[in-house]
């Protein structure tokens, strides 16, 4: 028994309270004796026993109690990660010290660790990772884009493939003419075959390595099949088998080349196949570490992207990608924007109106001079990248499933090998057949396919989203989105434009004039960041009336906002700000906020002191789409229904001139999440769509949080999804996207293992007796590449879905 | 700004970065978490009546 302690540290504390939840998760788990924490700083110190329970499960236990531990994050490229390799490498490095969580992905060859800092630092993961075996190709962040030699490799792979295709086409046409195969033609295609199998030789060695490391990989069955045909042909040559039933050493000198050349081929346009989906993405990473002209003083100088600053000032010329995320200072152009909206026509951005640009986004024509809002990590862009590279590491339970059976199915491969060779060889003593069909399994078995079948399908689905203006936060909102009962919306700024506008201003009492009044509103709300509030304070601006900064501020959520202007307590709210607040208000008050709610209008109410002086009707417009998406979305079977913090009158408005199932009304922040709580406790699956500040609660506490981005501000929001146009016909092809993933991803796995089930048997000879039917191996490695590639190509068709 | 006190549970809370606050009666209170905080909403003058019970359980 060995007693660990180990620090970390815990984020999101902020009361004892926190600690003894903490502390009654961590209890339950096994082998746990003590946690003690620093309250202030979160810093504490775990002590455990090895073996029993493990850093990951305290890191599980303390994130089931709401709260999260400081970790970071790093990416990894290997030199191979093979399919069949991901859930050992995963399991490899998830032992590490320290490692909190470890996901491989297949698609890209990138593994992601996230890890205690505390206890181990990047550089120590990096040493124990390489002590395990892995090799380690380079860090992506600084390796984006870079090409690995692909034109000699490409040159190598179509040799071989040519060198194949001639060896079957020799042997094909001398049978086809009845020429005898004579020694001469035996040493021909041995001399082809060796040339062959020298040029994939890379591909042999990584088969063989994996299977001492009795790991086996797709690769080591290649290695095996070829091996096996190979040698088999040179012990024919050799006078050691005695051929019967047409079989000669030349066939299997034939089989030998064949299999190497598809294979070799196969493999490197799938390859190719796989990257071309994430270039153009890549392309623009790129732009994130490289350089920049900025204008400093003294002139214009080149610096790398990731030393510039918020506030510094960037040029860019005609042709250039747009480095940071900025605005406009100085000159016009047209930029193109279409890795971010899919839309085809670049844009015109002007100076005079300080339009605001984002990094990856091509300046067409014109000249510009943007100042630097934010840079490399903080950019849009950056956030879209992550995503996109987060969700290949995405393993819904079927994956994981997969993972597994790829492999097990290699080893399974061998084992009906050496089956195939028994049965053959020793049963029905045919050794020339059985060596065949023994390289034909080897041959066939695809167990790739099954394993990219999913993470190929989530990344392009990402990918697709991103062009239609959807920022995807996590993987397995796709899988999600499919099972959703409802969708509740947000009124304001959601199913309204948000663009709120002062109606009418009635005043209550004599004893202040318009003027007045609104300056005190003003200089309330000046500090809060509300939809409404920044109506109102552009509705002053524009009147010319002057607001100050409120000495104390208190923004109530779903309320309204008090502060202090000289010394007098002003507040603008709801009716029940007010109560709270015992502001005195006449009848005639409450009979306004009535009547305006019941037009569709928002009434604002304002207490000056202790009284209600007046009430301000501000008016908002139905996005002109809201009915004819709320109808599609019915269509597909949903219930629909809205959350707001408005009065009822207003929110039964919207209802019925929307044709809702479900509306609720005066519903602050936090009760939204907890209705949504509510709803999901009976079985509901909810969508909440909202604004992503100031419903955070509720979209974090839903099903699939949708955030309606405003564009510039998407680093900020919560989410799982983000409509990044603001559009909420993005959100109908999110749920026809949904669809589409999930049908993909099972024809793919569908696809995968009825291949396998039934190619397997058949090359293993099954139909021989009863049919005369022979899989040669060079065959059925074109089966296994075709299969391969099918997949792939399948999963691609989701680009271009409309 | 001076630090508030939490009604419920008696921590000091900053009320420029508190979260949890509700105003009753025309006087505004912070809280140091969301329990606290609706351990008040439900019986407020107790609260107010005993003073801060501290940490329960």
């Amino acid at each position: 028994m060995v007693l660990v302690k180990e620090r970390i540290r815990v984020i999101g504390l902020d009361c004892p309270t926190c600690v003894y939840s903490i502390q009654r998760n961590l209890g339950k788990l096994k082998g746990f004796y003590n946690i003690e924490v620093d309250l202030s700083s979160g810093d504490a110190v775990v002590e455990y026993e090895h073996g029993e329970c493990s850093l990951k499960d305290i890191y599980r236990a303390v994130r089931d109690a709401g709260y999260d531990l400081l970790k970071e994050r790093m990416l990894l490229a290997l030199h191979e990660l093979d399919e069949s390799e991901v859930s050992t490498v995963e399991s490899k490095i998830s032992s590490i010290a320290g490692v909190l969580e470890c996901r491989a992905s297949p698609v890209t060859k990138l593994v992601s660790i996230t890890y205690n800092p505390l206890s181990i630092s990047g550089s120590e993961i990096v040493g124990r990772v390489k002590s395990l075996g892995v090799r380690i190709a380079g860090f992506p962040e600084e390796s984006l884009g870079k090409e690995y030699g692909e034109r000699s490799l490409l040159l190598r792979r179509l040799s071989a493939f040519s060198i194949g295709l001639f060896a079957i086409l020799y042997t094909t046409i001398s049978m086809y003419y009845g020429l005898p195969l004579h020694r001469e033609s035996d040493l021909l295609l041995l001399s082809l075959a060796a040339v062959a199998v020298a040029m994939g030789f890379d591909i042999i060695i990584k088969g063989t390595r994996s299977l001492a490391k009795l790991s086996p990989t797709m690769d080591s069955l290649i290695a095996l099949s070829v091996s096996t045909t190979l040698i088999t042909g040179i012990a024919g040559v050799l006078g050691f088998i005695e051929w019967r039933g047409g079989l000669h050493s030349a066939s299997f000198f034939e089989a030998s080349a064949g299999v190497m050349g598809f294979v070799g081929l196969g493999k490197y346009l799938e390859e190719r196949l796989r990257r071309r989906a994430f270039r153009s993405l890549e392309d623009l990473a790129k732009t994130l570490y490289g350089k920049a002209k900025v204008v400093e003083e003294g002139g214009v100088r080149e610096r790398s992207v990731s030393s510039i600053l918020p506030g510094e000032i960037v040029e860019i010329k005609a042709g250039e990608i747009i480095p940071v995320d900025g605005v406009v200072i100085e000159g016009w152009g047209y930029v193109d924007e279409s890795s971010f909206t899919g839309e085809p026509i670049p844009k015109f951005k002007n100076a005079d109106s300080r339009d605001p640009v984002l990094a990856g986004s091509i300046l067409m024509s014109g000249y510009l001079k943007v100042r630097v809002t934010r840079a490399s990590r903080d950019t849009v862009l950056y956030h879209i990248i992550e995503t996109v590279r987060e969700a290949q590491f995405y393993k819904p339970k079927v994956m994981r499933i997969a993972d597994r059976v790829v492999g097990l199915l290699t080893w399974a491969v061998i084992a009906v090998t050496f089956l195939t060779l028994i049965h053959w060889w020793l049963l029905v003593g045919e050794p020339a057949l059985a060596l065949m069909f023994s390289a034909a399994v080897l041959a066939v078995a695809c167990p790739c396919a099954l394993g990219i079948a999913i993470p190929m399908v989530v990344s392009i689905a990402v990918l697709r989203a991103a062009k239609n203006g959807l920022l995807i936060r996590r993987g397995d909102v796709f899988e999600r989105a499919n099972e959703v009962s409802t969708v509740l919306f947000d009124k304001t700024g959601t199913l309204t434009a948000g663009k709120h506008s002062v109606r009418n201003i009635h005043l209550i009492e004599k004893s202040i004039d318009e003027e007045q009044l609104l300056h005190y509103v003003c200089s309330v709300e000046s500090r809060s960041e509300h939809p409404i509030s920044k109506a109102l304070v552009n509705y002053c601006v524009e009147r010319g009336i002057k607001a100050e900064s409120p000495s104390e501020f208190i923004h109530m959520p779903g309320m309204g906002v008090v502060g202090f202007i000289n010394g007098i307590r002003v507040a603008a709210g709801n009716l029940e700000l007010m109560e709270r607040l015992n502001a005195s208000r006449n009848d005639g008050a409450i009979e306004l906020v009535r009547e305006i709610g019941s037009n569709g209008f928002t009434p604002v109410l304002i207490a000056v002191g202790d009284r209600v002086l007046g009430v301000l009707e501000i008016g908002d417009v139905l996005r002109s789409e809201a009915k004819s998406i709320i109808k599609e979305l019915k269509i597909h079977g949903l219930k629909i229904g809205v959350v707001s913090g408005d009065t009822n009158a207003s929110v039964s408005y919207y209802s019925k001139i929307l044709d809702l199932d479900l509306a609720f009304s005066e519903l602050k922040p936090d009760e939204k999440a907890e209705l949504i709580k509510d709803m999901q406790d009976k079985g509901e699956r909810v969508m909440f769509v909202g604004d992503g500040v100031n419903d955070a609660p509720a979209i974090s506490s839903s099903f699939i949080g949708v955030a309606v981005g405003s564009g510039s501000e998407i680093s900020r929001e919560s989410g799982d999804l983000v409509l990044t146009r603001s559009r909420l016909a993005d959100l109908v092809f999110f749920l026809k996207l949904s669809r589409a993933v999930k049908r993909k991803s099972i024809e793919n796995i569908a696809w995968a293992f009825i291949y396998n089930a039934i190619l397997i048997p058949v090359a293993a000879g099954l139909l021989y007796a009863s049919h005369g039917v022979i899989i040669k191996p060079e065959a059925a490695a074109l089966a296994m590449i075709f299969s391969d590639i099918s997949v792939v190509l399948n999963a691609m068709t989701l680009l271009t879905k409309k | 700004m001076s630090f508030k006190v939490d009604p419920v549970c008696g921590m000091q809370v900053d009320p420029v970065k508190a979260t949890y606050k509700t105003i009753y009666r025309g006087e505004i209170y912070y809280f140091c978490s969301k329990r606290c905080k609706n351990l008040f909403e439900k019986d407020p003058e107790h609260y107010l009546k005993h003073g801060p019970v501290g940490m329960l359980q």
